[in-house]
Parts: C-alpha cells; structure tokens; sequence
C-alpha cells in the first residue's frame, strides 16, 4: 500500500501541468467524489458486516450447544472470554449487543444507504457531484473513526458495552451493574456520537442535492424510486438521528457528571445510589424515536433498488408509480408516530398503547400495496433473472413473511405473550436482515459495473442467491416457533428451563446450521466481488438496458459524470417495453415522440 | 475438532464449486459463442428453482408448525388467556392466507413470466381501479383486527375488575424475584430505596403499620385459583422484564415507579401438570428484558393452590413483624454476618 501510495506521488510529481491528475490521497482516501465516496462506504460496510456476521455464528453455538467447548471460540475470544471453550455469558451479551449496533448502523444505515445514494443521486438526478463533496467526505471519515472505535471497544478489559443495541438504563449507564456498561459502553456511546454527525452530514447533502441539482427536465415526477426512497429516507434520518443524539448525550451525563435523567431510587450491589426524579422511560422514547424510524431508513433504500431493478429486468414500468411514491412518504411519516409499539409492555399508559396499535396497523396499508404493485409489474413481464433480479424477488418474499408478523407484534393484545421473545427476534431479521440485505445484495450486482466497470460474474451470483435465502428461511422461519412457546430472546441459555429445553433444542440446532452455511455462503459473494473488481469481464456502457441517467456515463469514472454537457431529460423512468418503440427500453434523454402520452398516461 | 473439520469440508467444498464454474466460464468462452449478460439456460435454471423454493418455503413454514404445535401457545391458564389466544388465532388466520396467496403469485409469476426469446412485456404502467382494490381491502381487514385487537387490551390491561383482588407485590432485583403479600388488611407497607440495608431486602418501612400483616417470601409464590390478583412490580436496580407466560402476562418492572399487572388464574399446578402430561411442570415467573450476566437465570416458581391449599400455606408463612422480630433476636448475636457470607456464597453459585 504504502509503495503504491508513493508511486502514484512520484506520478503525480511527473504530471505536473495535467491539473485534473489526482494524487493517491486525494483520489482513493480524502476523495471527494461521490463515486469514490460511495466505494468507500460499501466496502467499510462489508467489513463490518463480516464481523458482525462472525459473531453471530459465534454465538449461535453457544444457543444450540449451551455451555460445549468449541476450538473457534477459544481461537476468536481467548481463554477470557471463552475460558475453555465455553463462551463467557458476559462475552455473550457482548457479542448480540455489538452484532446488532454493527448490522443496524454500521451494515444497513451507512453500508446501503451511504453507498447508494451517494452512487445514485448524483447520477440518476443528472448532477456532476453532491452538493458539498467536502461535507460528502467529512461523512465517510467520521463513519470511519466511528467504526475503529467501535471495533476497538471489542478490546478493552471489562469487554464491550453488552446491554443489547438498545442500551436501556439504567443497566447501561451503571458500570456496577455489569462488566459492559464500563469501558466499552463508553466508547459505545462516543461511536455513537460520531456515527450520527456523519448520518446527518450524509443526510442534508442527499437532500440539498435532490432539492437543487436535478438536470434540465427532472421533475420530481419524473424521478426514479430509488431517488425518492433515498430522499425520504434522508428526511427521516435528519430528522430522528439528533433524538438519538440527545438521548446518548444525557445518558452520558448521567453516566459521567452524575445527573439523574434516567436513574431514581436505585440500589446495586448493596449501594444505595444518589440519583433521583429520573425516568428509564424517557430513554426509551428518545431511543425509539429514531429506533423507528431508523427501521425504514434501513428499509426503505432497499425497496427502492427493488423498484427500479425489477422494473428493469422485468422489462416492463413499475406498475403504479405515483402510488409507490405516496406509499414511500406515507410510510416515512407513519414511521415517525409507531415508536410506542416497542413499549408496550414497559409500564407505559395502556391507553397510549391503543393510540401506537392504531397507528402501527395503518403501515400495513402502505406495505401491502407496495407489495401489490411489486407483483403486477412481474405479471406479464419478460423476466431476465439476473443475480440482482433473484435478490428483489427475495426481498419482495421476505418482506412479505417478514411484515405480516408485524401485525401480530403490533397489536398490543398479542404482544403481551410475544414481547422479547424469538418471535420478534424472527420478525426484525427477515425484515431488516434479509429483505434489507437482499435490496443491498441487490443493488451490489446491479451497478457493480457503474462502480468498478466490470462484471460480477452471474454464475456465482446464482449460488450465493439461492443458498443465501434457503439458508435465510431456514434460520428465522424456525425462530417462530421458538417465539411462539415463548423462549425469551438474550438468553445465554434456554438449558435452566425444563418448558424451554427438551424437545425445541432441536430448533436451535436447525437454525446454528443453516446460520452456519448461510454465513460460509458469504464467502462465495466476497470472492465474486473483490475478483470482479480485477478479474471481472469489462462492462458496456449499458449492460442492463436501463433507461435512467447513470447509463448514460461513460464506464471509465470522470469527475463531473459526464464529459460535455450534463444531458437532458426529456420522460420518465420507466418507459420499458412501451409500444412504438423498436427497442425494449427507452432512455430518458430521448424526446417524446408527437402525440405520445408520458409517464402514466397510456 | 469435528465442528472444525466440518466447517473445513463446507469450505473446501465451496472452493471446488467456484473453481468448477471458473472452468464452465472458460469452456464457454473457448468455444468462442458471444454471451448475453443472460442466457436462456440461466432463466429457465432459475425459473425453475423458483417453484421448488416455494415448496421448501411452505414446507418450512408448514411442517415444524405441525411437529412442534404442542409446544407453541401453550393451554392459557388465565382467565384473560383464552381471549388473546383467540385474538392470535385470528390474526395468524388472516395473515396466513396473505402470505400464502401472495407467495404463490411470487413465484409463480418468476416461474411464469421469466424471459423467453421473441416475447416482449406487456406495457401496463397503472390502473386506479386494481390500486383502489388492494388499499380498500387491505384497510378493512385491518379496521377489523385494530378493534378486535383494541377491545382485548382494553379488557386485560384497562377494565377494573369486577372482585376485590388480592394485592402481591413482585420485587426484582440482579438476579432474584421476592414475592410480598399485602396480609390481612390487602395493603402493602409503604417502602423507601433507601431503607434498603441489609435483612430488609424490600426497603419496607417498620414504622408504618400496613407493614406488619405483609409477608414476604422467595424461591416460590402461591395463588389461589380462581381469585383476582394484583400485581404491584417493583425493581431496585436496573430494568427487568415480569414473564408469566402461561398466564399471558407480562411487564417491566421499573426503578422508581410501580407498574401494575392484574389477572386471574383459573387452572391450578395439579391440574395443569395432568394437561400437559409432565409431573414436574410448574408455573414460572421468568426475567424478560435483558439485565445483566445472569439473566437468563432469573426465575420464581408459583404454585396455583386450591383455595384451601393456599390458606393453609399462606398461615405458615411469616408475617414481616414477626419476622422482623426473630431477624433482631439473631442479630444481637451477631450471627448476621454469617448468614450473610452464606447468601454470598449462594449467589457466588449460581
């Protein structure tokens, strides 16, 4: 790295009159290109995401093995934490606090979002940057420093913060109470800090650029979905992270300067604690607040790659666009009044708790015609199964299982005998951990050669797919089970428990397996991807036959996107398959022809 | 050494299969055909596994349920148990067959519509009727399930009950649950963090004399069957979670604040170990939000007596004077101490 680093310096020295030549530093690590942004994102992303899928393997053998020695956790965790073997039950909180932290924030919200809107918005609204590349920049770099200081909170003594990735006080905030809310929940919370300066830098900038610096002709109306899902999705995340701010802030006050604005009347271990007049409650409003919210940032992104894949490669328009553009921001501003639904069961006022049923039900709504409107733009298409197209038809599947249980976990009723047990842990990971990931897998294979302009090869791609969701299934369908003979979730061990042993052992075993394979499965994506990246057959301009802006760049990465003039759009996205037309796609750049109807009309 | 080698085989497997596709890439490319990003070969291959993932899924989703159905939603032994459950039932009803019919058309219209040459899609960029149809169905099915759902809620958490309940209070603390009985008079002494020191684990107040009736106890708690009772939930330390699943109950107990339960047990342990065919079957009260490194060991056992059973139980049980009493007789002689390396030497244990 470091001779490559100086080569390109010496380079750079040689070419002193070519004043658009870049150094190294410039170009690869303090780039301010959104392209280069956007790589950076993905690939800390996946790095991050390597780890946190390595700790759920880890901790997935102690759930089917409780208490067995394994080689693999003495070589990961060390005599400490894995004393013979045997994971440490402190180590476990750890590991399902830190797992969730990563994939929530680190995976889902900075790896999906970061890498496709800043790809995406820029190109498909006809932009030659994000509106400040500078900001753009500082964005990565705190994501950054705040995943080393996350990373590096695995390594101090006490172990890492280990009160689940919701952090509720008090158990966070006193570090008598246990281990993890010492050390490494401090750090927790300064990562935590830094994550959200750069959400919210990232987010203005999504924002600003969509407002400002769509080209000549992109109306709002006529913008792809994945435009619109990335810019409500910035709204949300503008709006929800500084809550989020705030309640880490506080609760770093009560931790540090000893105020009381989540502590009263306590006493640990034998010491009777000075704090008074505080509330656990209030945290978990601020938390939700954005937890919520942070959902469908997590989401929405990844139904918008699949608006626009499948639309692509079912050769045919997203059926009813204007009513997945009301279902996006109704989804957005109902995201925002549901939070009380993960605070049923906290001592909250029952009837508050009707008020958030109420409203948690009405989202359904808005998912299913999405849902709807999904299958009739594959009915009667010309469906090319690339690898991306198989992860959306996932996506659409998952988020259909992954969404009806959210009618049972929103009902207030129903949620008494299912809170915090396996059942809600199935349900948030087919959402979030597959129907997300796939829309992340999706857009991966989609504009792989946008990014590096080559191919991922498509054979792999199948594999990776199929043993992804058959493995995907096979871990969280079973959960339900679990859930529904009310197995409580962040239990070390369901062995103290003779209702909760015995026979459903057996279901822990079926899902460490196919977790295990599932997360062998991954290797087969990460060689696909970095041997692509060299190896990869070169890209055409369009290799997909889209109809949007960013094909029509040219495949090698200029600054500015395009070399003359930033074109002009002339219709809407989605004119696949439309009849007058030879071809079965219609870039946006070409004028209507006389007389013909745009967008919607017929 | 096995899950080593296992996991080795799965990789070294993995590693045959990329260099065996690397080979088929390669033999394609010799052969000198030019490839579509594509090709036919690869819709039909999938297209078709579409159809049998179906039939994985729905077996997945169909067979554990009926193997396991025993052991999920277990027989309600609350009063209020057999409404939600109803309420479950319901709902899986109505979304089952959401999730069978749209999975269904999924993948049938992969299999279906996957690209053939000289075909072309059908250009159908909206209809307001069919957009109109699935926003009127979906929000009357769910104006349903909301009222349904609402009125049970209401009806276990809001409506006061018709009798007098018997006030218990259930007090948490890392990693333990204590059961105090509000006595003859149905009140509980009122208590102070602060008085928690030493034997007086629940911070009771002694000067209040709504105390002197209240009797504590731990390890187990008994109910009589058929009576209200009224949980009052108290923590000392950090959050945890009061799960009585088999009586559908749950809720937090929170520092600083008393959260309320109410329900009433209608089937008592006798009867239950016969329903559900195991002798050593009990009532559990388990910790259900996540506090600290034992909690997946945080547990109370509760017997659900007949009303003579629990009366006769509940007249051997000390009273808090009583006990206050034989607490300050030990500590003159400074036996104290000992007990107290003795719980530590419990706690160390578990």
């Amino acid at each position: 790295m470091a001779h490559q680093e100086h080569a390109e310096e010496h380079v750079h020295h040689n070419d002193h009159d070519h004043d658009h030549e870049e150094s190294f530093v410039s170009k690869y690590i303090f780039s301010q290109d959104h392209k280069m942004i956007s790589k950076q994102f993905l690939v800390t992303g996946m790095i991050m995401a390597v780890v946190a899928m390595m700790m759920s393997v880890l901790f997935r053998l102690q759930l089917a093995w409780p208490g067995e020695s394994f080689k693999i956790l003495s070589f990961f965790l060390g005599d400490k934490w894995a004393p013979k073997g045997v994971l440490d039950p402190n180590m476990y909180m750890g590991l399902v606090t830190i797992h969730g932290t990563i994939m929530v924030f680190f995976v889902l919200t900075a790896g999906l979002s970061g890498t496709f809107s800043n790809l995406l918005i820029p190109l498909q609204c006809g932009a030659r940057d994000m509106a400040s590349g500078f900001l753009n920049m500082l964005s990565y770099w705190f994501f950054f420093v705040s995943t080393v200081i996350m990373v590096i909170s695995l390594f101090v003594q006490d172990g890492p913060a280990s009160g689940g990735w919701t952090i509720y006080p008090p158990l966070s905030a006193l570090p008598t109470a246990m281990p993890g809310s010492g050390m490494g929940m401090t750090l927790w919370l300064i990562s935590m800090s830094l994550f959200i300066v750069s959400a919210l830098l990232g987010g203005l900038n999504y924002i600003v650029t969509v407002i400002n610096l769509r080209t000549k002709g992109m109306s709002m109306k006529r913008l792809p979905l994945t435009i619109w899902a990335f810019f409500v999705t910035a709204i949300l995340g503008v709006l929800s992270f500084p809550v989020l701010l705030s309640a880490a802030l506080l609760l770093m006050f009560d931790r540090i300067l000893g105020t009381s604005f989540y502590l009263s009347d306590i006493v640990v271990n034998g010491e009777i604690m000075h704090f008074e007049g505080g509330s656990p409650i209030l945290f978990q409003h601020l938390f939700w607040f954005l937890g919520h919210p942070e959902v469908y940032i997590v989401l929405l992104p990844a139904l918008g790659i699949a608006s626009e894949v499948i639309s692509n490669n079912s050769r045919k328009p997203i059926f009813g666009y204007m009513a997945m553009v009301y279902s996006i921001g109704v989804i957005g501003f109902l995201s925002f009044i549901v939070w009380g639904h993960h605070m049923f069961m906290t001592g909250m006022n029952p009837f508050i708790g009707s008020v958030f049923t109420f409203t948690t039900l009405l989202i359904a709504i808005p998912s299913a015609i999405k849902v709807f409107n999904y299958l009739t733009t594959l009915w009667k298409g010309n469906l090319r199964l690339t690898p991306a197209m198989l992860f959306c038809i996932g996506l659409v599947s998952t988020f259909i299982a992954g969404g009806v249980t959210g009618l049972v976990l929103g009902d207030s009723a129903l949620d008494i005998p299912v809170h915090d047990t396996y059942f809600v842990v199935a349900h948030f990971h087919i959402v979030m951990g597959l129907s997300a990931i796939f829309g992340m897998f999706a857009g991966i294979y989609h504009w792989f050669p946008k990014m590096y302009g080559r191919m991922m090869n498509n054979k792999l791609g199948y594999a990776h797919f199929w043993l992804t969701i058959v493995c995907g299934y096979g871990v969280f369908i079973p959960m339900h089970i679990l859930g529904l003979a009310y197995v409580p979730r962040r239990y070390y061990a369901n062995t103290e428990f003779s209702i909760f042993s015995g026979e459903l052992v057996n279901i822990n075993h079926v899902v460490t397996f196919f977790a295990v394979v599932g997360a062998i499965a991954q290797a087969i994506f990460i060689f696909n991807f970095f041997h692509s990246i060299y190896r990869g057959k070169k890209a055409s301009q369009n290799p997909w036959q889209g109809n949007t802006l960013e094909w029509t760049t040219p495949v090698e990465h200029i600054h500015g996107n395009w070399p003359g003039k930033i074109p002009e759009v002339k219709r809407w996205a989605y004119d696949y398959s439309k009849p007058g037309y030879e071809e079965d796609f219609v870039l946006q750049t070409v004028p209507l022809k006389e007389g013909e109807q745009e967008g919607e009309g017929h | 050494m096995m899950n080593c080698l296992i996991l080795l085989v799965i990789f070294l497997a993995i590693i045959v299969l990329v260099r065996l596709m690397k080979i088929v890439d390669l033999a394609g490319e010799l052969r000198g055909h030019v490839e579509e990003e594509v090709t036919h070969a690869d819709n039909q291959f999938n297209a078709f596994f579409f159809i049998l993932f179906m039939l994985f899924l729905f077996g997945i989703t169909v067979i554990p349920t009926y193997m396991y159905r025993n052991y999920m939603m277990t027989p309600p032994a609350s009063e209020h148990g057999q409404s939600i459950d109803n309420l479950m039932y319901f709902t899986f009803a109505v979304i089952g067959i959401a999730f069978f019919i749209t999975q269904t058309l999924l993948f049938v219209f992969a299999y279906k519509y996957h690209a053939k040459k000289d075909t072309k899609a059908f250009y159908y960029p909206h209809n307001n009727k069919l957009e109109l149809i699935w926003t009127i169905v979906p929000s009357i099915v769910l104006t349903a399930m909301i009222i349904y759902g609402l009125s049970v809620w209401k009806n276990v958490m809001m409506d006061a009950p018709a009798e007098k309940p018997i006030v218990i209070e259930l007090f948490s603390k890392q990693f333990k649950w204590i059961a105090r009985y509000a006595g003859t008079d149905n009140e509980l002494g009122s208590f102070s963090y602060k008085k928690i020191i030493g034997v007086n684990e629940l911070g009771i107040d002694s000067s209040d004399t709504r105390s002197n009736d209240d009797i504590i106890v731990s390890g187990e708690f008994h109910l009589p069957v058929n009576r209200q009772v009224e949980f009052h939930l108290r923590s000392q330390d950090v959050l945890h979670g009061a799960f009585m699943p088999y009586f559908r109950l749950q809720m937090n107990t929170v520092p600083g604040m008393t959260t309320m339960l109410k329900f009433k047990p209608i089937i008592t342990t006798n009867d239950m170990r016969g329903i559900m065919k195991d002798d050593k079957f009990d009532y559990l009260l388990l910790c259900n939000k996540i506090c600290g490194s034992s909690h997946y060991n945080m547990q109370m056992n509760i017997v659900v007596d007949t009303e003579a059973d629990f009366n006769n139980w509940i007249k051997e049980q000390k009273t808090f004077k009583s006990e206050e009493a034989t607490k300050a007789e030990i500590t003159k002689t400074d036996s104290v101490k000992v007990t107290a390396v003795l719980e530590a030497v419990k706690i160390e244990k578990k």
